[in-house]
């Protein structure tokens, strides 16, 4: 039997039709069962997103709790009459706190990432594992500027649609297009030339 | 091994489970935010009680300090009318003596001025 929420009031049925921006309309008159069901709806998505940037499970918790206090604390900021979607300007919330994060911690990481790399470097002509990929693609991802990394996240695997992207990173679909396009480019660079793509695949789709 | 950058992309290793915990954490933390934002309403320290006070009476806002010298003063004028009804201190007014009152000589004539 799966376990219950740790609040029950918010696991019904009828909960499930309320919007997002009425719960958070309620969340302005200081409801704390629209808050918990909030949290409760989204904060596995949210998660997700801020681990995509952060790559590290304490950070991405603390980044999506600070975002979700900040909701609670200003619910206001929040204005659907501008059309935009609540989980589109949450998206937008957690990923510049995943940024500022990042920002806060870069000296260490590029250090870090030195030193893998440095370790790997007489195993470039080597056949890597799928642990060797996913190692070097994490950190390949990692070395991408905020912007570009924010990007790639959002659009390859947090599923969100070129225009729902733009507006998270707020901007147009065309520069979103273009942070996608410099992201892969700058993937195909590094990848490439650490022997993990297939150039010859890789110069025909360009 | 070789890729192309697509297939690449989706062996990314899957995001870990979200630790368990997580939404009471957030939902505690947000309670404990506004629970503090209460207690602030409640306890409110006499030197506010004072500003909020005098905060009509100052068109610009105050220190406590000065709020609380306000009151000093406004009670002293009190403890002075009661002084005066119970004829502890005499009034010019009470005092018919006038001259004597303000030390003044009583000898003045006009004619010295003329």
């Amino acid at each position: 039997m799966p376990r219950r929420p740790y609040i029950g009031v918010m696991a019904s049925n009828t909960d499930q039709e309320i919007s997002d921006e009425e719960l958070v309309r309620r969340i302005s008159e200081g409801n704390h069962g629209a808050f918990a069901q909030l949290v409760e709806r989204h904060s596995k998505l949210f998660f997700s997103a801020a681990y995509r940037m952060l790559n590290n499970v304490e950070e991405a918790e603390d980044t999506v709790q600070d975002a979700y206090v900040k909701l609670w604390q200003q619910p206001d900021r929040f204005d659907p009459s501008k059309g935009v979607k609540f989980t589109t300007w949450f998206y937008r919330v957690v990923t510049n706190l995943a940024i500022d994060q990042t920002r806060k911690r870069k000296p260490q990481v590029k250090s870090e990432v030195l030193d893998v790399m440095a370790d790997k470097a007489p195993l470039a002509d080597e056949q890597l594992s799928e642990q060797d990929e996913q190692t070097a693609l994490e950190e390949a991802i990692d070395r991408l500027p905020e912007r570009q990394k924010a990007a790639l996240n959002l659009c390859f695997y947090e599923g969100l649609s070129n225009k729902e992207a733009a507006e998270v990173l707020d901007v147009g679909v065309k520069a979103l297009e273009s942070l996608l396009m410099r992201a892969k480019k700058a993937l195909k660079e590094d990848l490439g030339g650490q022997g993990l793509l297939d150039n010859t695949a890789e110069r025909k789709t360009g | 091994m070789t890729n192309e950058l697509d297939t690449l992309l989706s062996k990314r290793k899957a995001v870990p489970e979200m630790p368990e915990g997580m939404n009471a954490r957030i939902i505690a933390e947000a309670a404990r935010t506004e629970q503090v934002r209460g207690k602030a309403k409640g306890k409110l320290s006499l030197g506010g009680v004072f500003v909020r006070l005098f905060d009509g009476m100052f068109p610009s806002p105050q220190p406590a300090w000065a709020a609380a010298a306000a009151v000093v003063v406004l009670a002293l004028g009190f403890v002075i009318g009661d002084m005066v009804d119970i004829g502890l201190v005499e009034t010019v007014a009470e005092n018919d003596n006038l001259s004597s009152f303000m030390s003044v000589e009583d000898s003045f004539s006009v004619e010295e001025w003329v």
